[in-house]
């Protein structure tokens, strides 16, 4: 954007500059001060523009008194529960008859149906292997190891969507008008719209990390649902029934990249990996290890590597014992 | 833009579903917007409340009947226009116009406004204050809800229930009675800013 050749209504026209002349971006606010150090030939039409911007939003704003959005919710709610009090309208008999005859025309039809389109695919990704899946609609979904993904063989044409998953799974879903996405996990329903997100369910735990997109995160009863904004994070607790939403780490989904980001990571979520992810057992010698916490990035793509690595960070020797999958830690190397 | 709308986005797709938390959700997005738009073109402001009220009662009864909004704001600014002209016309107000030569809109400009208190003493400055005070009801709203609410053209015109090339006529004579005092004073402004620079 060639910024020297804007006159003063380009100016006006240009979002950054009616941000940075509301103070909303700091990184405009940045930008425009570089670029007026210049000392651009046109800064005269910059200074027309903001000075006419500023005045054009002196308007007093108008706010209305503190309470009254809650108020008047709770009239519409009122409103509405009243509304929904109402019986539904009964099924007319004569439909009940026309749908016994498209049954029995049907029939026939039906049993080729059952045998053909009503099959479910299970892959599954062992120990130490992911699984890269397309679905039947071209949804991209990767499993973690140890991990598994349950689906229909023929979906629909914008039909539901749904697939089981058990484990950890990355998923990028296609966008589709009408049909909407769904992730069971056993504790958690995940609704989506086009997305990427990724999925942990370990230990009793679902994580659900949405990168883009929107999906709505649901624990089964009405006041356990919510809707996730890309960098968020929410977590089920099956045992306590709790469904929180906090911040998000964006290092959620780097095993896709054959990593694991560490931002004061205990040792006992790494030791919780090399389990679910590597089949391993670990045993620590000292239980205090369990405690440290440790910054950096774990490369896993190779274990041999992975565990030198690990052992530097921590300052342990760690033993492998091949015949029963166990690592040992043990203090100093 | 397109991140900023994706939320409201996803609630209207689940309040179409039936889900009464999306609607709420919405609801406690908009209602700022919609109450401030409302009392600019309608001074009663319990009248606003009203047509706020019902219309999200509507919302939620004809949502069967409703279709995915790829800008709710839109939709909704224009729903609560309506709602406005509806009540009016019921509660029998002969004097009620049809909107589009309505002839009001509460935009008041002000010194002592954050953006230009340290200019306000500047003779340009009140200039431009009581020339954006004569402008019309109609530019006022275009001035408001491009720079205020940052909406594009398209979606004015459609609020506004103008053709988009209206909308572009009428912000371009907005700023058109602007230009002069800008012009005229120009030279005052740069002598301004050379003495304090120095």
């Amino acid at each position: 954007m060639d910024y020297h050749l804007y006159t003063k209504n380009d100016f006006l026209e240009d979002a950054s500059v009616r941000a940075y002349v509301k103070g909303e971006d700091p990184a405009a606010a940045r930008f425009w001060e570089q670029w007026l150090a210049q000392q651009p030939p046109n800064s005269d039409a910059f200074r027309d523009a903001t000075f006419l911007l500023r005045h054009l939003l002196s308007g007093e704003r108008i706010h209305a008194q503190p309470g009254t959005a809650e108020t008047l919710w709770q009239h519409i709610t009122a409103a509405i529960d009243t509304t929904e009090a109402t019986p539904v309208r009964r099924i007319r008999p004569w439909w009940w008859a026309a749908a016994a005859i498209a049954l029995l025309l049907t029939g026939s039809g039906l049993a080729y149906y059952l045998l053909h389109y009503t099959g479910t695919q299970t892959i599954y990704a062992a120990y130490g292997k992911k699984e890269r899946v397309t679905l039947p609609d071209a949804s991209v979904v990767t499993l973690n190891a140890n991990s598994s993904l349950r689906y229909a063989k023929h979906w629909g044409h914008n039909g539901p969507r749904e697939v089981w998953l058990s484990g950890e799974a990355y998923f990028e879903v296609q966008h589709q008008n009408g049909g909407g996405f769904r992730v069971h996990t056993g504790q958690l329903d995940i609704e989506v719209l086009g997305t990427a997100f990724n999925v942990k369910q370990r230990r009793g735990i679902t994580t659900v990390f949405l990168e883009k997109g929107a999906v709505k995160v649901d624990a089964g009863t009405p006041d356990k649902s919510l809707v996730m904004k890309p960098g968020e994070e929410v977590q089920y607790r099956q045992q306590e029934e709790l469904l929180t939403k906090y911040p998000g780490d964006a290092g959620a989904a780097a095993w896709m990249d054959n990593k694991m980001i560490l931002h004061n990571t205990s040792v006992k979520e790494i030791v919780q990996v090399l389990e679910d992810t590597y089949g391993y057992k670990v045993m620590l010698s000292d239980t205090s290890i369990a405690n440290r916490r440790i910054n950096g990035e774990l490369p896993l793509k190779n274990t041999q590597t992975l565990l030198y690595i690990l052992s530097n960070m921590l300052d342990v020797s760690i033993e492998v014992n091949k015949a029963d999958s166990t690592l040992l830690f043990k203090p100093g190397q | 833009m397109n991140d900023l709308a994706a939320e409201p986005v996803t609630w209207w797709k689940f309040f179409l579903e039936g889900d009464k938390d999306a609607l709420s959700a919405l609801y406690r997005f908009y209602f700022p917007v919609l109450y401030e738009y409302g009392v600019r073109l309608h001074q009663q402001e319990e009248l606003i409340k009203d047509c706020i009220q019902d219309l999200f009662i509507k919302l939620w009864t004809n949502r069967r009947n409703l279709q995915a909004a790829h800008d709710p704001r839109r939709y909704l600014l224009i729903a609560l226009r309506g709602a406005i002209y509806n009540k009016l016309k019921q509660a029998g107000n002969r004097k009620v116009v049809p909107y589009e030569q309505h002839h009001d809109f509460r935009l008041t400009f002000s010194a002592e406004s954050a953006y230009i208190k340290k200019e306000s003493a500047s003779l340009q400055s009140q200039q431009l204050l009581n020339a954006l005070e004569k402008m019309s009801p109609r530019q006022k709203e275009i001035i408001y809800l491009r720079f205020y609410e940052e909406m594009e053209y398209e979606d004015i015109s459609a609020v506004m229930g103008i053709t988009v090339k209206a909308a572009y006529k009428l912000y371009a004579r907005a700023l058109e009675t602007l230009k002069d005092i800008l012009h005229i004073s120009l030279p005052a402004l740069l002598l301004l800013l050379s003495q304090h620079k120095s």
